[in-house]
């Protein structure tokens, strides 16, 4: 799959998977990649400037948790701003999908 | 169900993560971040929670082969006698051992030639005779003999230089050896005539030289794998640097009030010259491993 179509709508997937419940770094990488179907397969790093970025737009916030094994992870919530961005993403995307299938319609035009 | 990693393991990720820290300037807390993720991935997979798909299971595998670089070099210690010679560096060889000789002759034996005269003043300086005498050693046996010596180091085993030098020391030398020898280079035509020596014996000598001496050359690239177009390159680059070595001397001869052929013709003339000695050369050696392989197959008599 093309790597900068998954580049731009990894903010938007993050903030759905997050929409589901909170998650820390490990657990939304491999959601992600659940989800993906083997479409695409994400790298483990790379989802943390999207997340940190996230998190500086106020969009995601954070919360440093202590797990039954005793160790720390970092956990996201999305925010009241972080959802309703992911309604007004997902909108966009829809509106940017039905263009791309009617213009690629064999008969259009 | 493993919940702990060794510390050993536990070393490695801080390594790591300090790594990504310092290269992108991060703070402790993202740094942590990054530790906590490596943890549960690393776990997640000694606990079979992560499958290892194809690419992970190949990316296991490289790690463990070792670094790619470093194990070429230690097959080509053992397997040295195995390992191909390019011809690239086969070629560099023959034009710096054959280049060498001549220029460290020519200025051996003009030093001797004063010293001689300073000994003894009636010594005729630039001897035609001792020219000619030395030019079939310093052509021909000394390049096949050093040649002959770096090819048994190579079945033994051996790096010789032209493997160990890297390719811009290599076209270094050439580069020196051959503007030397240009400087240097007379017609050997020329000492014929001042030593008085026929003129049919001065042209078959003249020609014979060469001759041998790009065979040796053809001798030297003919490794395996063997390719008739490899040798048919050794042939064409003698013919190149023998012509070049000869250039600057040609265009010399050329430039004499006596001479009345222009520097083009002359150096085109020389040019066709040295094809022929090359395809000369050729022929000879072709028919010469004909009759080799031909012998060899004959059964031994009894």
């Amino acid at each position: 799959m093309n790597k900068e179509l998954v580049g731009a709508s990894t903010g938007l997937l993050v903030l759905g998977v997050l929409a589901e419940s909170a998650s820390y770094g490990y657990e939304i990488v491999k959601r992600l990649n659940t989800e993906a179907d083997g479409i695409f397969k994400w790298q483990e790093g790379t989802v943390y400037p999207v997340l940190h970025k996230l998190e500086k737009d106020k969009l995601v916030r954070t919360q440093w948790q202590e797990a039954d094994t005793g160790r720390r992870r970092k956990y996201y919530y999305i925010t009241a701003k972080g959802r309703d961005g992911l309604t007004e993403g997902a909108e966009e995307w829809s509106a940017v999908h039905k263009m791309v299938l009617r213009l690629a319609e064999p008969d259009h035009g | 169900m493993v919940d702990e990693l060794n510390p050993d393991t536990n070393e490695k990720i801080q390594a790591l993560c300090q790594k990504i820290s310092v290269a992108h300037n991060l703070d402790v807390e993202i740094q942590e971040e990054l530790r906590a993720h490596m943890e549960d991935k690393l776990l997640a997979y000694l606990n079979g929670e992560e499958t290892v798909g194809e690419e992970d299971a190949f990316i296991l595998v490289r790690e463990h082969f070792g670094d790619p670089s470093t194990l070429k070099g230690l097959l080509q210690d053992v397997h040295a006698l195995k390992a191909q010679v390019s011809l690239a560096r086969r070629l560099a060889a023959a034009i710096i051992v054959s280049s060498g000789v001549v220029v460290t002759f020519f200025y051996t034996f003009f030093y001797l030639n004063i010293a001689a005269f300073r000994v003894w003043p009636a010594f005729p300086i630039g001897s035609a005779y001792a020219y000619i005498a030395a030019l079939v050693p310093v052509y021909v046996v000394l390049p096949w003999l050093l040649l002959r010596h770096w090819q048994r180091q190579l079945n033994a085993g051996n790096n010789p230089w032209f493997l160990r030098w890297r390719p811009v020391y290599l076209v270094g030398a050439i580069g020196v050896l051959l503007v030397l020898q240009s400087l240097q280079n007379s017609s050997v035509g020329m000492l014929f005539t001042q030593a008085g020596i026929h003129p049919l014996l001065s042209r078959l000598f003249v020609s014979a030289t060469p001759v041998l001496q790009c065979t040796i050359w053809l001798w030297w690239c003919d490794r395996p794998p063997r390719k008739a177009r490899a040798v048919g390159n050794a042939a064409g680059i003698w013919a190149v640097w023998a012509w070049s070595s000869a250039s600057v001397a040609m265009i010399r001869i050329t430039a004499s009030s006596w001479n009345t052929q222009s520097i083009a013709t002359h150096l085109a003339l020389t040019f066709c010259v040295m094809v022929i000695y090359a395809f000369v050369a050729y022929g000879l050696y072709a028919m010469a491993r004909r009759a080799a392989a031909g012998s060899s197959r004959r059964p031994a008599k009894s």
